[in-house]
């Protein structure tokens, strides 16, 4: 597979999943495609072997996962940087649902349990592993982010 | 169950459309360059978009960056202080060590994880701790050309569930600059090869010549990275061949070694009894138990040029159980070994010939 061809398959394979849980990290679409870009960059210019197709999966959103984070810690983003002008790249419009805006209510790390368990379909000790934290940790953090969820949807109950 | 049904739909209208992708991919492409082979793919020439004026702002701050030039270490370069060594050295290192070039700042000091290099259950780290103010560290080797240096946490996680052991230091390759050297030894009890670390360093401290330490630099530094170096280790089995000292009879179950290090697992036939001891100094029973399940096992490596080394200060484990007590004392070389330049290991006078 040549640069460009491994470029298409990383993006067609994996940019939506590195979107949507950047997104859940974020709340906003355009740093969630700039984690993209950076995680596909990475790999591309140090490629890494994988044993499986679970385990790429799970090593690149480990990877996008931690990108996010540094971002969150970052004094820089915290700062305005008026870049909306010079964005090549259109990102992706935020959806409008009264669902997602209650999940985007949770904290960051509830919000990244529900974005792997609900919509990935990651089992917790999956999820454990992509976020380098225990299954004990992903179980309670599903539980709060259950409970918050109800308050918030008034009624809505997700079940386990 | 609605409101999980509505989630998804709502999560799912969250993607790139086909032509964000095809845009993504061909800038992506340009980026990275169309020449596979060459080291300049590592270079980032042409920054995609916003990434490019982000990645101007967070340099440093990101985890995963390239270092102060842009451009990666390569490991010969990265490690050229550690093990030294002539060109067929650095060509090993260079095989087998990988790049890392993760980057994180606070403090006043940006730290960078230069490189990685290991075998199946020993990891090798070097960075390179920078000045930001650009100030040069004025601080005098002793006679081996050890800083005076340590952190207060300088942690390594291996991500295993086992016992290492192993140590670091602090080195000033280039004096006179606002950079030195830091380097991080583990070897583990089980295979570490192909995992993810992680550096948790917090607080630089300055060793005064009364031994005690003053705050040099205040921050908290962590480092992701991934054990991705190639595993050259070569296994030899023990084949049963035991040796007896310490009215005690050793069974060789396996040797490990490989360019960058050794690891020598063995069984004796007693079982080790701890002495019942609060925690705090060794009780001198367990300080001469050790002196003979593990400190007193020669190791030595002996050259194809009839050359011998003397291993036997190796670090290591024991572990009593069932009537016996399985050992491992492992170690990393101070210089890149040549396998083809070695004759033979012998442990506690026995020969295991490497071919």
């Amino acid at each position: 597979m040549n640069q460009e061809e491994r470029a298409a398959y990383l993006v067609e394979t994996y940019a939506d999943a590195i979107l949507r849980l950047s997104y859940s990290y974020l709340k906003n679409t355009a740093d969630a495609q700039d984690i993209c870009q950076t995680v596909f960059l990475k790999l591309l210019t140090d490629p890494k072997d994988f044993e499986s197709k679970d385990h790429e999966r799970a090593w690149i959103l480990r990877m996008a996962a931690n990108q996010c984070k540094d971002l969150l810690k970052s004094h820089w983003r915290k700062k305005s940087c008026g870049l909306e002008d010079c964005t090549e790249l259109a990102a992706p419009p935020e959806p409008d649902s009264p669902v997602l805006d209650a999940v985007n209510e949770l904290p960051e790390k509830y919000r990244v349990v529900i974005e792997l368990f609900y919509y990935e379909g990651y089992r917790a000790e999956e999820i454990a592993n992509i976020l380098e934290i225990s299954s004990n940790t992903v179980y309670t953090r599903l539980a709060r982010a259950r409970k918050q969820l109800h308050w918030l949807l008034k009624g809505e109950l997700y079940e386990n | 169950m609605k409101t999980e049904f509505d989630y998804r739909r709502a999560v799912n209208d969250l993607s790139f459309s086909k032509e964000q992708k095809a845009e993504m991919t061909r800038k992506l492409v340009e980026a990275v360059g169309q020449d596979t082979t060459s080291q300049e793919r590592k270079r980032y020439i042409h920054p995609i978009g916003r990434v490019a004026i982000l990645a101007a702002c967070l340099a440093g701050a990101l985890a995963i960056t390239t270092g102060a030039t842009g451009v990666l270490k390569n490991a010969g370069d990265a490690f050229a202080n550690v093990f030294g060594g002539g060109a067929a050295e650095t060509e090993i290192v260079n095989r087998i060590g990988r790049p890392i070039g993760a980057s994180t700042t606070d403090g006043g000091l940006t730290i960078t994880a230069d490189a990685v290099i290991g075998d199946r259950t020993s990891v090798c780290v070097v960075y390179t701790i920078t000045r930001d103010d650009g100030e040069i560290f004025d601080i005098q080797g002793n006679e081996f050309g050890y800083l005076p240096l340590m952190f207060e946490d300088g942690d390594l996680d291996t991500g295993i569930l086992g016992g290492s052991h192993g140590g670091s230091y602090f080195t000033d390759p280039v004096p006179g600059d606002n950079s030195i050297q830091y380097v991080q030894q583990r070897s583990c009890d089980v295979p570490v090869v192909g995992n993810s670390a992680k550096a948790q360093l917090r607080n630089l401290w300055l060793i005064g010549e009364d031994g005690k330490p003053t705050t040099l630099a205040e921050g908290k530094w962590k480092l992701n990275f991934e054990l991705n170096y190639e595993d050259s280790s070569m296994i030899l089995d023990g084949n049963g061949k035991t040796f007896r000292q310490h009215d005690m009879t050793y069974t060789v179950d396996s040797i490990q070694i490989s360019p960058v290090g050794i690891s020598v697992s063995y069984t004796v036939d007693q079982e080790l009894v701890w002495s019942d001891q609060a925690s705090g100094q060794t009780s001198p029973e367990d300080a001469e138990s050790m002196r003979r399940y593990l400190e007193n096992v020669e190791i030595l490596l002996v050259g194809i040029d009839g050359t011998v080394t003397d291993l036997s200060s190796s670090g290591g484990s024991i572990s009593p159980k069932n009537g016996v007590t399985e050992c491992t004392k492992s170690r990393m070389f101070d210089s890149i070994q040549q396998l083809d330049h070695i004759a033979a290991i012998c442990v506690g006078g026995v020969e295991f010939p490497l071919r």
